[in-house]
């Protein structure tokens, strides 16, 4: 019984993280089709599929985009933000649906692809060394579209707020 | 006495609602110029009159139409309630006298 449920963890790794309230990066990446530089959540620390959902991104001078945005200048662009916020609505999303990497090619950004930025304001800028707390919850499902309520923190200020759109 | 009433309201609703529409996504047409019985929706054949909306636009209504006459909409009223003004104004207009949503199929299985 113990060989059996150690064969069940090696063959199926994504089983202990479905429905977890954390998910390391390797967690993270069986749940986004996102990969560098394009990975914008370094890890889920609370979940609750279809509910809720919060992550951190931790920012780096090492982010390629901050060679050009700005050289003398390095901050995070406004709408990798919302993407890190679009992420981790995802996961929030398809952890409810059940649905793991990898699925169908056609399917791997779904359900959570942007649909609508909704609003969002920017209040300060993401600067290399903050760790960007990123909170999702689900306002309200319409057909397959999705408004999510998003807001980003550092050091618990935010740094940004607003509302999107998600499709599935 | 209660028919004159609530055919009054649907006509209050059916406006509000056109209006909603117009001015939540900034459509560039007269509120009055849609029909109550043309499509809202998608790009139906012979739908004449229709708009066309996608599902996000139907989302955008759906939070209008909750924020306007404080009602919930539930998922589970997409297909049928949400095709034309006629539909949509009679799903008002029960949300308003049950105050709380119920399935769709009730209102049309019968």
């Amino acid at each position: 019984m113990r060989n059996e449920a150690t064969a069940a963890a090696a063959a199926e790794p994504a089983a202990d993280v479905v429905g977890a309230p954390s998910l390391d990066v390797r967690g993270v990446m069986r749940y986004l089709p996102h990969r560098y530089p394009m990975l914008l959540v370094d890890r889920i620390e609370a979940l609750e599929p279809g509910v809720s959902a919060e992550g951190v991104k931790c920012v780096t001078a090492n982010e390629p985009y901050m060679a050009g945005h700005f050289p003398d200048y390095p901050i995070m662009p406004g709408v990798l933000i919302v993407d890190a916020l679009a992420q981790v609505a995802g996961i929030m999303l398809r952890s409810r649906a059940g649905f793991t990497i990898p699925p169908t090619p056609r399917s791997e950004a779904r359900p959570g692809v942007l649909a609508a930025i909704q609003r969002m304001r920017f209040f300060k800028p993401v600067l290399p060394g903050d760790r960007l707390h990123l909170r999702v919850r689900l306002l309200k499902t319409f057909g397959s579209v999705h408004q999510v309520q998003a807001e980003a923190l550092v050091d618990g200020e935010t740094a940004a707020a607003g509302e999107l759109l998600l499709s599935s | 006495m209660e028919m004159t009433k609530v055919s009054s309201d649907l006509v209050g609703i059916k406006d509000g609602l056109k209006a909603l529409i117009v001015e939540r996504l900034k459509l560039d047409i007269e509120p009055q110029s849609i029909r109550d019985d043309a499509p809202l929706f998608g790009a139906a054949e012979g739908a004449e009159g229709g708009l066309t909306l996608d599902s996000v636009e139907a989302l955008e209504i759906v939070v209008g139409i909750e924020e306007k006459w404080g009602i919930v909409i539930q998922d589970d009223s997409v297909a049928n309630e949400f095709y034309s003004i006629d539909t949509l104004s009679a799903l008002v207009s029960r949300l308003l006298e049950t105050g709380a949503d119920q399935p769709a199929s009730e209102a049309v299985s019968a």
